[in-house]
């Protein structure tokens, strides 16, 4: 390979090297970085050394299996890395050609530099954050001697390697597809589905024995760890599925090896294997250039690529008519809502209400179907006041427009609003449809029949809706007024833009937004509920009975106070953006 | 329609704009040129709201920006150089948009109209990926044409276009000035300085260096070395720029 595509690797890995260290001179990506390394160290100590459920299979493999079970555990880890690659190889759609920029593929296409020293390129480039993920789990994940800790890093190298280098020649495999007549791409195709399922067909075999003999200990009382270490032993000593699953092995064996002669034979089989691999790939007769060209405008493209797919129509619709006179405020909920969908809201009500009376009958069916119904419904009402701020329709997204929005002769406190709405509306909708679930189950599955709070109970339910309801809704607005006003008041410290950003900074920003969304919120709904209580006291003390008709009361109280806040938030809000001096890096974004 | 008196922007310890006075009349066009860096674009930023100045004042059509910004802003249109539009609305959507923003009552009419005359009737459906630069250019000067403002600040306005739409751009920013607006134009373009402005500023390191008519400034360039020939522009602008400090 040319030495210059070589350095061209070198460089651009030292270039993220320095831009991230000259990042993290800025307090907020330092501290991003400190919490998400932090946050990330707990989840990968947790998973593999801790309390997880990796924990069984990796680090403490030795105390908890026998040693005869090393064998049968090293086939089950080539088990699951054959399948992976066997279903990556089956899909006959993504990923097509080689993961090139536009910008390298501009400057080293035109180059005299042969095609298979490019394919090289594309595989070498790989390498440096390849290299940087293995050495973190190494880090994070590996638990003994430093020793064991280098050993980990080669072998879990070699796995990822491998796994890399049959993607990339999956990918060129279907740009093949491509190039070559449709009678003859079928045959390939063929083969290779025929191929793969008939090797499955084997494995499956094979396996039936040993998993009847597992299922029969464990249906016969077995102690289930010791069932799996037989199990384990057992198919260690399969040599047909070794054979079967040998290519495979020579990835993974590492992982697994026991001894240090067993590890070194591990190594040479999986580097022999990957410069197979990468022979074999870079030998590819694929005429890459164009997928790959075709790849990366597409990558470049992706963000308003589901704008360019939609039909004349959809393009034609949006959430309400939006006429020119009125509040000018509206306009900001107006395209913030299209933003998330062009759907009609009067759309959305329609189609939930069919959604709803059909749940209701299928609710009325089954007791599972009801179950099931009440669960989603629940999971609904939980994402109305925490996900919705997850769309992101917000100041977040509209702050990379501020000259634009700067311009726009609407008072802040009015634009911080509409800000605030347009999570809201899509939350609350959300959180109405999830209550509705769960309500018409429960009135479906005859537990409203009883008397609930000391009302009937399908009253009780609608009383419980009308008080709810209105507090999932102010609950959603604050989540997302607080947010906005953060995003206003500490502009670099929010990503900006319609994706969430991602690394390891921008990971410790989100937890440490993510934290203050939620103190923010419990700190906000602390008033109403203390209103509440005080109704609760009062009614307690002059004596008046309890029933479910106080509810739609509470709700209200709770409401109104959330209410105060979302708007008391908006104003702090718009007075800060009436002073607002963007930043230089703010104008740029999105440039 | 546009005064801006001692307008001054720091950033830290570095003076983007320092002191500058200028004004802009009903139906003038003037141009503001300057080197890179020179402080232009912190300048239409500054008198259109989208940063605050560190000092000085800014007033659009008789209304203070800081403290009238609202009445201000309803009567300003800003082109910036960069086309940054929103990539979830269509061309139609952003007319749609800004007329109720501005609460223009016969937006719709004057949409299609703008967009015949832009060339731009037949990609209302189209979003902002699907145009091209030229084209969001044309949209982004729509939309700043769509409320009849009374001033219009132009951020290199005519980067990305055609000759055609070039041409039928700067008819349009003359007839705007026909019409009573104040035109304010940055621009590296000189040529098109020359050719559509009335009266020039020329600024740098934030400071207006030189300001009038090209007659004008001519004139006051005239010297020794014999600049007050029928030199265009350019002669003019590097002559000033290289020797900043020269007299206003």
């Amino acid at each position: 390979m040319s030495g210059a595509l070589v350095g061209l690797v070198a460089a651009s890995a030292r270039g993220r090297v320095r831009k991230l260290v000259r990042q993290l001179r800025r307090p907020k990506q330092l501290i991003g970085a400190v919490i998400g390394l932090a946050w990330m160290s707990l989840w990968i100590t947790h998973w593999f050394r801790g309390t997880g459920a990796g924990a069984y299979v990796f680090a403490d493999w030795r105390s908890q299996v026998p040693r005869s079970a090393d064998a049968g555990a090293g086939l089950l880890f080539a088990l699951v890395f054959g399948l992976a690659v066997s279903i990556a190889w089956l899909v006959p759609f993504g990923g097509l050609g080689l993961p090139l920029r536009e910008s390298e593929l501009h400057v080293l296409l035109p180059a005299p530099i042969g095609r298979r020293d490019l394919i090289r390129f594309a595989l070498l480039k790989a390498q440096p954050p390849l290299l940087l993920s293995v050495a973190l789990l190494s880090l994070l994940g590996g638990s003994g001697r430093p020793l064991d800790q280098v050993l980990s890093f080669v072998a879990v190298w070699i796995a990822m390697t491998a796994w890399d280098l049959l993607l990339k020649a999956r990918g060129l495999f279907l740009v093949r597809q491509r190039e070559l007549s449709r009678r003859a791409a079928r045959l390939r195709r063929g083969a290779l589905t025929i191929g793969i399922v008939g090797f499955w067909a084997a494995i499956a075999i094979v396996l039936r024995p040993h998993v009847a003999a597992a299922v029969a200990a464990l249906e016969g009382g077995a102690d289930p760890r010791a069932a799996i270490a037989a199990a384990l032993s057992r198919l260690g000593g399969d040599v047909a599925l070794g054979v079967l699953l040998a290519p495979f092995r020579t990835a993974t064996a590492g992982l697994l090896a026991t001894s240090g002669s067993g590890f070194a034979l591990a190594t040479a089989a999986g580097l022999g294997a990957i410069v197979v691999a990468e022979e074999l790939t870079v030998r590819s007769r694929a005429r890459f250039e164009e997928s790959a060209l075709a790849r990366a405008a597409e990558t470049a493209a992706s963000p308003t690529r589901r704008f360019s797919r939609m039909s004349a129509r959809t393009r034609r619709r949006m959430p309400f008519e939006l006429r020119a006179d009125g509040e000018p405020a509206l306009a900001v909920l107006w395209k913030n809502l299209a933003r998330v969908s062009r759907t009609p809201i009067r759309r959305w009500l329609a189609l939930l209400a069919i959604a709803l009376v059909a749940a209701a009958a299928v609710a009325a069916t089954t007791p599972v179907a009801g179950a099931v119904l009440t669960a989603v419904g629940a999971v609904l009402v939980f994402w109305a006041p925490f996900g919705s701020v997850a769309l992101r329709n917000d100041l977040r997204t509209d702050l990379m427009h501020v000259e634009a929005l700067r311009t726009w002769p609407v008072r802040g406190d009015r634009l911080m609003l509409a800000e605030t709405l347009s999570p809201t509306v899509f939350g609350g909708i959300a959180g109405t449809s999830g209550a509705a679930l769960v309500a018409l189950a429960a009135i479906a599955s005859g537990a409203a029949d009883a008397e609930l709070f000391g009302t009937r109970g399908v009253l009780a339910i609608v009383l419980g809706l009308l008080g709810g309801l209105p507090v999932l809704w102010g609950v959603a607005a604050l989540a997302s007024a607080i947010l906005n006003l953060g995003a206003v008041t500490f502009p670099s410290w929010f990503p900006l833009g319609p994706s969430p950003a991602h690394g390891l900074a921008a990971t410790g920003q989100r937890l440490v937004v993510g934290f203050a969304l939620f103190f923010g919120q419990m700190l906000g709904l602390l008033p109403g509920i203390a209103l509440v209580g005080l109704a609760a006291l009062a009614q307690w003390l002059l004596g008046v009975a309890w029933s479910a008709w106080v509810l739609p009361f509470w709700g209200f109280l709770v409401t109104a106070v959330l209410a105060t806040e979302v708007v008391l938030l908006s104003r702090i809000a718009g007075q800060v953006w009436e002073r607002l001096d963007p930043s230089q890096e703010i104008l740029e974004t999105g440039r | 329609m546009i005064e801006v008196e001692g307008l001054v922007k720091t950033y830290g310890a570095f003076r983007a704009v320092d002191g500058l006075t200028l004004a802009v009349g009903r139906g003038e066009i003037v141009g503001l040129v300057g080197p890179n860096g020179a402080g232009k674009t912190t300048t239409l930023r500054c008198l259109t709201g989208i940063v605050p100045p560190t000092a000085g004042r800014v007033r659009i059509a008789g209304h203070d920006l800081a403290s009238d910004g609202v009445e201000a802003k309803r009567r300003l249109a800003f082109v910036p150089d960069e086309p940054r539009l929103f990539d979830h609305l269509t061309v139609a959507d952003h007319l749609t948009l800004v007329a109720r923003l501005y609460g223009v009552a016969d937006g719709r009419d004057r949409a299609g109209a703008l967009l015949s005359e832009l060339d731009l009737g037949d990609r209302r459906d189209a979003f902002p990926g699907e145009l091209s630069r030229g084209m969001k250019q044309k949209l982004l000067f729509a939309m700043a044409l769509l409320h009849r403002p009374e001033v219009l600040v132009l951020d290199e306005p005519l980067t990305g276009l055609d000759p055609g739409a070039m041409r039928r751009m700067k008819d349009r920013v003359r007839r705007a000035a026909d019409d009573g607006v104040a035109v304010l134009l940055s621009s590296h373009m000189l040529h098109l300085v020359e050719e559509l402005c009335g009266r020039i500023v020329i600024v740098a390191r934030g400071r207006k260096v030189l300001e009038g008519t090209l007659d004008d400034i001519r004139a006051g360039l005239g010297g020794p070395d014999g600049l007050a020939g029928r030199e265009n522009l350019e002669a003019i602008f590097l002559r000033a720029t290289e020797s900043p400090g020269g007299s206003s």
